[in-house]
């Protein structure tokens, strides 16, 4: 087996197929390294403010637009997405239906602190009780005195309309809900102390910033006090909050939401398979597939602690009965838990991610599998390559021409390699993908089609392997998933692209990944705490912050 | 593109609203309030005529050339087999064949550079990028103001995704997926019947003003805090606040009667997920009356609908392949001229279309139909999707908007810009656009022949 030099890819800046002539370079970002960005919350974060500040029982659906992904990030597209007139109404809508609910006889006992002196006027002590609680969390910083007094100020102007002080208190909490300074993340600068004329990111917006690229969420209370008192420039105290962080189930959560970005799971919503060619594919199990996804990775890399990339070989995943079906073996729910923790034979076909459902079935069309959109997924989401659109022109027909006789994907596939026009591109993706030809469109395991035998023997960057196990032993040691993974989180947490003057960072934490085995939570570790992670490249007058 | 402005003087109340949307200059007229017909029903009682909407509609993977394009130009044009569906239609459909997306060399981006270019003008340099909005926004932007939604979109692909409007490549509108949510949304708790006998003003809907403005009101603050290229979306935030505040502000009075408003009051909960032929019809067909109704109940006047995704179409139950899949890998059946299976498709697809053309043409107004009073712009993403064909795909216009249209005409562009039509479009909106497009698919000109 030939290995690439990681170290050769990375300093080219660039990432290389290397034998195929429609090989692309991935191109290089103009993003400006350091600077300070204004974030637009996502559905998942939503969620996460909520449920942290009022729990799992209030009810609402947060499933706001999809953002644009930028460089293979959702996370990079939320720095220059903006509010529509009809993302607004979304906004708006939601934070009444949770704003409703909280203020709910069934609810406030429990999660408002006060009780008013007269449920039918305003109070405005304990309107602004409750909102400079509540808006704490939400503006990841305490309210300034004037937000606070506006705030309460229409709590009671609302009360009086309403006659209700508990639904003129809902009519201020959904205000702050659609209001810019929840749902766009803003971080801010302040002079820096041990560089006199530079500047750095102030404390709350440190804090944020550690907090969405470990949790996934805005700073918990500690955090937020930490970045407040500016404590958190202080190593020790920085370092205890780092360990906190990582250390607590918040972390598994950050870990899945980088994933989900990551592997752009989000297209599972809209998964649905052919009920007459995949009976055992219900709707049920296409949102189950991409759950077990995410376990898998969360036990592996948060839970076991594992080696990154043992993900492409790990033989440990979770079933639940319905998803069970697919893999056709018997799985008995365990008291109430509907998830249950399986080995899988070492004698299995299926070995790590991706020979799993969760990756095979969202790469397959509706009604067969797809060894092109297989390979393309592996290239670009796992290994950070670029495969080329389609030529427009191109006649595909001979795919069923019945002269050809074609019964497999292979034979059907093989109609490219004699256009050149196709050859290119097809080099790239379907040698890969025809390696997961043993598990059809739903992601099950299958050894014939149309009645003929399967070959499941492909080949990656010219090294050939019998099966899917052979790749996912090759992809397992290609050094492209070691730089991707790491070119992804650093995009990823910083929410933004990288430019030619970040690449001597990326090398460094690879280094430093590898030194930890590659541990994901040491990764992790190691992108917060490095300097650069809070260096202010270049800020002009008119971006200094309000908050020195 | 050139300035945008909106001269129509239909209004009995109008006012400014001033702002840099998209670049243009914007005035938007407030519905007419307190306003009925006349006795003959073709105009309001002050005299002023009935407010114009404008609508798009989206089908996936084109036509097959032989089979769609009737051989006359002109009036009264027949109708080859993949358009026999027409035939209770073809009255308020003019069909635009021929008319091309100029590249300037820009590569043809498969299932994207079509569109792109018919929508917004603009032919992209990459994927993903749109510099231009769509023209459903631009027209938006001048009449979406005057009604409780500035657009409503619908895709009867079921996926959250499938939009075709937008104002940028970071701002693309989003659109309702279930005829359930879509009805829930319009129909549900928020809706004020505007025949309702009485009329009193909401509480809900004054403090929601009320909290709005006082958002408004705080966004120095913010602003102070942010780099210069972070500032123009939070004025687009801003902007989308202040038009939600004079949206609630129309609430707040009594609308306008609306005699053909039928709040529907059967609608199917399902939430069905697929994009199989049938579902995706149930869903197009259910949501189409449903976009009607609302256009009708005066709860838009801009409204979008995408029958299926650019890139993927349809799919037959059963089947292993998608229409996508088909239109690449299907023999070009020698004596027939065309694919089969294909066809099947598309023959699905333009019976969507005239059933979404029905549901506006069937709802009575004034003296003659909504449809009269509204203009659908119609097209596809591919002419020939075998090879990502983009020189001539097929366009459809519906309605009369308002009387400014001819219908049931079928126009050859003889090779030009396929902006002509857009730019034909917005002049039927009452905008004054003198000139619509960039590089070679920039234009001043109209397509005459459907204009009165």
């Amino acid at each position: 087996m030939r290995l690439l030099s990681t170290r050769n890819l990375i300093a080219a800046g660039l990432c290389v197929v290397a034998f195929a002539g429609a090989a692309v370079e991935a191109p290089e970002p103009a993003a400006i390294p350091g600077d300070t960005t204004v974030r637009l919350i996502n559905g998942a974060q939503y969620t996460n403010v909520v449920r942290s500040l009022f729990g799992s029982d209030i009810r609402f659906s947060a499933k706001f637009p999809p953002m644009r992904r930028v460089e293979g990030l959702v996370t990079v597209g939320s720095s220059s997405a903006v509010v529509t007139p009809a993302l607004l109404d979304t906004f708006e809508q939601t934070g009444r239906q949770v704003a409703a609910q909280v203020v709910d006889e069934r609810h406030r006992t429990n999660l408002i602190p006060c009780a008013p002196k007269n449920e039918k006027a305003p109070d405005g002590q304990c309107a602004s009780e409750f909102l400079a609680k509540v808006g704490r969390t939400l503006y990841r910083r305490s309210l300034t005195s004037k937000e606070l007094e506006y705030w309460t100020a229409s709590a009671a102007s609302s009360a009086e309309q309403y006659g209700d002080f508990y639904a003129g208190l809902s009519a201020s909490l959904a205000g702050m809900l659609v209001s810019p300074q929840f749902i766009f993340f803003t971080e801010s600068t302040e002079p820096d102390p041990a560089a006199p004329g530079m500047r750095r990111l102030n404390g709350p917006s440190k804090a944020m910033r550690i907090s969405m690229a470990l949790w996934n969420t805005p700073p918990d209370e500690r955090l937020i006090v930490a970045g407040e008192t500016g404590d958190i420039h202080r190593p020790a105290v920085f370092k205890r909050e780092i360990d906190r962080l990582i250390g607590a189930p918040e972390f598994r959560l950050g870990v899945r939401a980088f994933f989900e970005d990551m592997l752009v799971l989000e297209t599972f919503d809209e998964l649905s398979k052919d009920g007459g060619l995949y009976p055992a594919f219900t709707l049920k199990v296409a949102i189950e597939t991409r759950e077990q996804l995410l376990r898998i990775i969360e036990d592996h890399l948060v839970a076991r602690k594992g080696d990154y990339r043992d993900l492409f070989t790990t033989r440990n995943i979770f079933l639940s009965q319905d998803l069970a079906a697919l893999y056709r073996v018997p799985v008995k729910a365990q008291g109430s838990l509907s998830w249950v923790p399986y080995e899988l034979p070492a004698d299995d076909a299926r070995i790590g991610i991706l020979a799993q459902p969760g990756f095979l079935a969202i790469n397959s069309h509706p009604g067969r599998s797809s060894p092109t959109r297989r390979g393309k997924a592996l290239r670009e989401l796992f290994m950070c390559q670029r495969v080329p659109d389609p030529p427009p022109n191109v006649d595909f027909s001979n795919f069923e021409d019945p002269a050809n006789g074609a019964r497999t994907a292979r034979a059907r596939l093989d109609a490219h390699s004699a256009n050149p026009v196709c050859a290119g591109c097809h080099k790239i993706t379907d040698p890969i993908g025809l390696s997961l030809e043993q598990f059809d469109g739903a992601g099950q395991f299958r050894t014939f089609e149309n009645g003929a035998a399967i070959d499941p023997s492909g080949s990656l960057d010219g090294v050939t392997y019998n099966d899917a196990k052979g790749l996912a032993s090759l992809v397992r040691n290609h050094p492209a998933v070691v730089s991707c993974v790491v070119d992804r989180f650093y995009k990823y947490s910083h929410a933004r692209g990288v430019a030619a003057a970040d690449r001597q960072v990326l090398k460094q934490l690879q280094d430093d990944f590898e030194k930890a085995s590659y541990s994901f939570p040491e990764l992790a570790r190691a992108m917060v705490s490095d300097k650069e992670f809070f260096a202010i490249a270049s800020v002009g007058d008119e971006k200094q912050t309000g908050n020195d | 593109m050139g300035r945008i402005y909106y001269t129509r003087p239909d209004f009995s109340r109008r006012r400014m609203l001033r702002g840099m949307l998209g670049g243009a200059a914007v005035t938007v007229g407030i519905p007419f309030l307190d306003c009925f017909l006349n006795e003959s029903g073709t105009a309001l009682a002050n005299g002023q005529a009935l407010p114009t909407r404008f609508g798009t509609y989206f089908w996936a993977l084109g036509m097959d050339e032989k089979i769609f394009i009737p051989k006359k130009v002109g009036a009264d044009y027949d109708l080859p087999e993949q358009i026999a569906s027409w035939k209770d239609i073809k009255q308020h459909v003019n069909l635009l064949t021929n008319y091309n997306v100029l590249t300037d060399g820009k590569p043809n981006l498969c299932h994207f550079t079509g569109w792109v270019a018919l929508k917004s003008g603009t032919v992209p340099a990459a994927r993903g990028m749109m510099p231009d909005p769509s023209i459903d926004v631009l027209v938006g932007d001048v009449i979406g103001g005057a009604s409780r939604f500035k657009a409503l979109d619908a895709a009867a692909s079921g996926a959250v995704r499938d939009s075709y409007s937008f104002r940028s490549s970071d701002a693309i509108n989003t659109p309702m997926v279930s005829p359930i949510g879509m009805y829930q949304s319009i129909f549900g708790d928020e809706f004020q019947d505007p025949n309702a006998p009485m009329f009193k003003p909401s509480t809900s809907i004054m403090v929601r003003k009320s909290v709005l403005s006082g958002i408004g009101e705080q966004s120095s603050e913010l602003q102070k805090s942010i780099g210069a290229s972070d500032h123009a979306r939070l004025d687009q935030y801003y902007t989308a606040i202040r038009e939600l505040e004079q949206r609630l502000e129309l609430q707040t009075q009594k609308p306008a009667a609306a005699p053909s408003c039928k709040v529907p009051t059967d609608v199917d909960p399902a939430t069905t997920v697929g994009i199989d032929t049938e579902t995706v019809q149930w869903r197009h067909n259910a949501m189409s009356d449903l976009m009607a109704m609302a256009v009708a109940c005066n709860q838009t006047r801009v409204f979008n609908m995408v029958y299926a995704n650019s890139s993927i179409g349809c799919v037959r139950k059963g089947s292993d392949r998608t229409h996508h899949l088909i239109t690449h890998e299907e023999t070009l059946d020698q004596k027939l001229g065309y694919q089969p299976t294909n066809h099947w498709f598309l023959l699905r697809a333009m019976e969507a279309w005239a059933y979404y053309v029905k549901a506006f043409a069937s709802i009575p107004e004034g003296a003659g139909t909504l449809l009269d009073n509204t203009v659908i712009f119609a097209n596809s993403c591919q002419s020939f999707a075998k090879i990502h064909s983009v020189q001539g795909i097929p366009m459809m216009t519906a309605g009369k908007a308002g009387g400014v249209l001819k219908t049931g005409i079928h126009v050859d562009g003889k090779g030009e810009a396929g902006t002509q039509v857009g730019l034909t479009l917005m002049a039927a909106m009452g905008m004054k656009v003198s000139e619509w497009g960039k590089g070679s698919m920039k234009t001043s000109r109209h397509v005459s022949e459907i204009v009165v």
